[in-house]
């Protein structure tokens, strides 16, 4: 039957301890497995860098990171107080893998706006159109955000905690929806 | 309109216009995916969660003397009384409602300063930070820094 002939060209079989068989042309090669809700698995060829690399961070990001740490005390006029060493390096290991997340499940990704709150913490700040995304990074333990819509505190905003990468996917998928829903 | 006289100590009328200063610095612009400046929530960073602001109706000069008491370049923002008070926020898990309110702290070498805060009192960084994005979505760019 041409029908089940032709399935069978793309068909592979997962052997008792459910490895695959891809072919030479993908011998070596890393992937990023992401696996969908209705059973389907998606793999995505990544590259491994080291880390003295900056694989995760281009430079822009790597640069607003050196910014904020000659930031002082009182940096914005107003009181607020410098970032401490210890929340840099939690945010550039957050942000990173918030970045890995993205590349591992195909989602969009765009650099964020680094910034600093009132209490040293690092802020990174996603806009699309009326859509905003901040991730605040207050501890080694503590990534929450802050989801907002408009100018309505109670209709237009949800906050939360971030303590799993699938809670950035979700946040990701709803902050791009309408840009991928046109395509 | 109430005939009251504009003074340091008067009540902050719901037309007022009010000036927020911030530096400089472009941490305190971002842009969207289309390109679209926005204002960062940074803008209204307070340690005290109460914003400093301007009554513009003391400022004989206008929005330039709001920047020029604060730094040199910085911008200015400007917002409306009454957009400022309309403000609500309700805390999820509590469900203690705020309101946000603007009122008079006039100081020795500025007599225009007000300040924006929360009855209750912000006491959250969760409530706060709404505040703040809140805050960023009705103002304005009054002096672009610079």
């Amino acid at each position: 039957m041409k029908l089940a002939q032709d399935s069978l060209e793309g068909l592979k079989v997962a052997d008792q301890k459910g490895r695959i068989t891809l072919g030479s042309r993908y011998a070596g090669k890393h992937f990023a497995m992401w696996e969908g809700e209705d059973g389907t698995a998606t793999l995505v060829p990544v590259l491994i860098v080291p880390e003295r690399e900056k694989p995760l961070t281009t430079g822009r990001l790597t640069e607003a990171f050196t910014l904020l740490e000659t930031l002082r005390d009182n940096w914005d006029g107003h009181g607020s107080p410098a970032p401490s060493a210890g929340i840099l390096i939690e945010a550039r290991e957050a942000l990173a893998l918030l970045h890995a997340c993205a590349l591992a499940r195909g989602l969009r990704w765009e650099e964020p706006h680094v910034g600093v709150n009132e209490r040293g913490q690092i802020t990174l700040e996603w806009w699309v159109r009326e859509r905003s995304l901040t991730v605040f990074i207050r501890s080694e333990d503590h990534v929450d955000y802050l989801k907002s819509w408009g100018k309505d505190i109670d209709a237009d905003m949800e906050d939360g905690e971030l303590t799993r990468l699938s809670d950035f996917t979700t946040l990701s998928r709803w902050l791009y929806e309408e840009v991928i829903g046109q395509g | 309109m109430s005939t009251e006289a504009n003074t340091p100590e008067s009540t902050v009328r719901d037309e007022e216009v009010l000036y927020r200063a911030i530096r400089n610095d472009p941490r305190f612009f971002t842009l969207d995916i289309d390109g679209t400046q926005r204002i960062s929530s940074m803008a209204f960073n307070d340690p005290g969660r109460r914003p400093s602001v301007d009554r513009a109706v003391l400022c004989p000069g206008g929005p330039a003397e709001t920047r020029d008491r604060f730094s040199p370049n910085s911008g200015v923002l400007a917002l409306i009384a009454s957009d400022v008070r309309s403000l609500v926020a309700t805390h999820g898990g509590t469900g203690l409602t705020y309101g946000v309110d603007v009122e008079p702290v006039p100081l020795p070498d500025n007599p225009s300063h007000a300040e924006i805060f929360g009855r209750p009192p912000f006491d959250t960084d969760r409530i706060f930070e709404r505040i703040k994005q809140a805050l960023t979505r009705i103002a304005t760019v009054e002096l672009p820094p610079g």
